[in-house]
């Protein structure tokens, strides 16, 4: 068994309901990383209490721990206003998480690689693979390269 | 779109341990320990009878029965002890049902 010191970047997948594995996974992690759809009002709805795990392992374990929101399933479409206005609500008030800026949108090239059992990264897509692009940008803003 | 937090957000203190930060989370909701199932017999009349309050006032059984037992509870002990024995002497006989011959 390899041990997890020879890797540079451990991702934890934990559940993000109020559980032990996910309260324990923030006691040790170094960044935590929520993904949220600003237009499925069901997700945001969850962030309240999940915010209360951060905040109290921030506060009394895990000081170092960086916490973020990423949007992800974001619309396509130019004129859809969800994802800034969940964005500029959640970073107008220090009591939430902060949102990153590079966000995921609804791309089908997802399921398409994930019908191929391959990632974005690996997945050929002719007309440009803007997916791989936004994971790329998101893991420069999240510092996921200097781990 | 609304963002409803948590008043959670107030408790948030510096002094809880990691066992406890683990633990709250593997408690099971304080309602599951509140209860406990009972099952009991109905007639078919007894059914009704609930369907009919239950739909009157849109509550569920359980509330009709509640509500029952308060009822009981605030009639004088000799009315309430011949309501009870009434309801006795009505009850059918439990086991097995009559065989025809």
């Amino acid at each position: 068994m390899r041990s997890y010191l020879e890797y540079d970047l451990l991702l934890l997948d934990a559940p993000g309901s109020k559980s032990p594995e996910f309260r324990k996974c923030l006691t040790v992690a170094n960044k935590f990383i929520s993904l949220v759809d600003p237009t499925a009002q069901i997700e945001i709805n969850t962030l309240g209490e999940l915010v209360v795990d951060v905040r109290q392992a921030q506060a009394a374990i895990n000081p170092g721990l960086e916490a973020l929101i990423v949007m992800n399933r974001c619309p396509t479409h130019p004129g859809d206003q969800d994802a800034s206005t969940f964005r500029k609500m959640m970073n107008d008030d220090p009591d939430w998480l902060p949102v990153a800026r590079q966000r995921l949108f609804s791309r089908t090239v997802y399921k398409r690689a994930y019908n191929d059992g391959v990632s974005v990264h690996e997945y050929s897509d002719k007309s440009g693979n803007k997916a791989r692009a936004e994971i790329e940008l998101l893991a420069t803003e999240l510092d996921l390269y200097s781990a | 779109m609304k963002l409803k937090k948590s008043a959670g957000l107030t408790t948030v203190t510096e002094d809880k341990t990691l066992k406890t930060f683990v633990m709250e989370a593997s408690k099971r909701p304080v309602s599951g320990s509140q209860i406990t199932r009972v099952n009991f017999s109905l007639t078919e009349n007894d059914i009704e009878h609930f369907d009919r309050l239950t739909q009157e006032s849109g509550a569920s059984r359980v509330a009709v029965m509640r509500a029952s037992l308060d009822a009981l509870s605030r009639l004088d002990e000799e009315t309430r002890g011949t309501l009870i024995r009434q309801a006795e002497i009505a009850s059918p006989k439990t086991g097995k049902p009559p065989v025809k011959r």
